[in-house]
């Protein structure tokens, strides 16, 4: 092992003096240097255009996905809007009813029971006063009554009656029940007359009263449930 | 070397030429489709969206079908789509024997288009020619009445156009005998709106003989009664859900 570590030491420095001589032409070395260099930059290019690809190929899956996803979204809006226009008879309907409902206010909107009138009429009548002519005349919202006395803003209709009392002063009640009533307002009286029934002295008279809108039955106009 | 530096420049600006030419006529305009079409598809799930809670909304008020089609039919009952005289004959009538009036004469006018006619809704296109037909079915239809769609201010909606006629009843009763005919009358099956009356003392035209005493101590009275009834000329008859929708 000795010798042939002394032998290797002594190559070795002989070698490492020996002056390096390269017989190869500069040119020919030049030109596996630009050889060289050319196939690099070929690579280069080549990987340049790759990278392009590659990006290229990325945004076409991109688009391509998306394309996918707009054809699912379309396909099940139209399915959508078919199943949406099986149900249209839904909104009909409802239309409908609503229409209908709203036509049926406006037609009896502002009805008056008058048997709920005449029926409140008779309990509040004084003994003392008997009516002989009853008259009911509803005018349509916003226009004068026939009772124009006094009539108010809040007139629905007129009331008028004529009527016999055994004195003055049971005309003078007999406008007192009226005005009792939330279903008249501002009760008046055009002439309040004496006269005889036999032997008997009465009193004739013509009152006027307006109707008010508590007159209103309300069982059209009012929400159901309300 | 110089060479070797052209080449080496040559080459990297091709390079650079190559980046720049795919992306911006390769890559640009790919990547711009993309999120055009994105776009375009997150509107369409938008909208898709709309449709289903559209769909779940039409599907909760399916189940309330029966009740808006029974307020129709209650509607259509107080309110018919022809005059429909006849039976509102035989109804008044039924009211005065019930109450115990004479029913002395009724004279109706011509049918009238109502001011305030109710909103008009967007009439199914496909109910139009129902109607048509359904109106022409009904024949008869008096002098006068203006047909749904020729006036303006009628509304040929979804409801029909309200029309009223006016009504002129004669009855001989006692007091509470009229209050009782006008509370049937308030109350029929067709509505009946009473405008006003006059109640004044007189004697039952078919039994003169007997009604003179009577009409002296006041329990005879003539009420003249002006009333209205209405119509909705061409309300559409609406379809029933299809057998496919659940």
């Amino acid at each position: 092992m000795t010798v042939l570590s002394t032998e290797s030491r002594l190559v070795a420095g002989v070698t490492a003096t020996l002056p390096r001589v390269n017989l190869l032409p500069p040119e020919i070395a030049e030109r596996a240097t630009v050889r060289k260099v050319k196939v690099g930059l070929g690579c280069a290019v080549v990987a340049t255009l790759g990278v392009v690809g590659l990006v290229y190929m990325m945004a076409a899956s991109s688009a391509s996905s998306a394309q996918t996803s707009l054809d699912a979204a379309k396909t099940q809006g139209v399915s959508l809007q078919a199943e949406n226009a099986k149900y249209r008879y839904v909104t009909d309907t409802q239309a409908a009813a609503t229409a209908a409902q709203a036509q049926l206010t406006t037609a009896m909107g502002e009805e008056v029971q008058y048997s709920q009138l005449l029926n409140d009429l008779s309990l509040s009548v004084p003994t003392t006063v008997w009516l002989k002519n009853i008259s009911y005349v509803q005018v349509p919202a916003g226009l004068p009554t026939a009772a124009g006395v006094g009539a108010t803003a809040n007139s629905v209709g007129a009331f008028t009656v004529t009527g016999v009392g055994f004195s003055h002063d049971d005309l003078a009640v007999w406008l007192e029940s009226v005005a009792g009533l939330k279903t008249y307002s501002n009760p008046y009286f055009a002439n309040s007359t004496e006269g005889l029934i036999g032997t008997r002295k009465t009193v004739n008279f013509s009152s006027t009263a307006n109707l008010t809108p508590a007159a209103f039955s309300g069982r059209y106009s009012k929400p159901q449930g309300g | 070397m110089d060479k070797l530096k052209q080449y080496i420049a040559l080459t990297l600006v091709g390079m650079l030429a190559v980046l720049a030419g795919g992306w911006f006529l390769l890559v640009s305009p790919k990547r711009s489709e993309a999120a055009d079409l994105r776009s375009t598809a997150a509107g369409t799930e938008s909208s898709n969206q709309a449709l289903r809670v559209s769909l779940a909304q039409l599907k909760a008020a399916n189940k309330d079908v029966p009740k808006e089609q029974a307020k129709i039919a209650a509607v259509a009952a107080k309110i018919p789509d022809n005059p429909a005289l006849p039976a509102l004959v035989r109804a008044l009538s039924a009211a005065a024997d019930d109450a115990g009036v004479e029913l002395v004469s009724i004279a109706p006018g011509q049918p009238t288009v109502v001011a305030a006619a109710a909103p008009a809704v967007a009439k199914p296109v496909a109910s139009a020619a129902t109607d048509e037909a359904s109106t022409a079915s009904k024949g008869a239809v008096p002098k006068g009445v203006v047909r749904a769609g020729a006036t303006p201010g009628a509304a040929a909606g979804t409801a029909g156009s309200l029309q009223s006629i006016l009504l002129n009843l004669n009855v001989v009763g006692g007091y509470f005998q009229v209050e009782q005919f006008l509370d049937r009358v308030e109350n029929l099956t067709r509505a009946f709106k009473v405008n006003g009356f006059t109640l004044s003392p007189g004697a039952n035209p078919v039994k003169p003989a007997a009604s003179q005493a009577s009409v002296e101590n006041g329990s005879s009275l003539t009420a003249v009664i002006t009333g209205q009834v209405f119509l909705a000329l061409g309300r559409p008859t609406l379809g029933t859900s299809p057998t496919t929708a659940k």
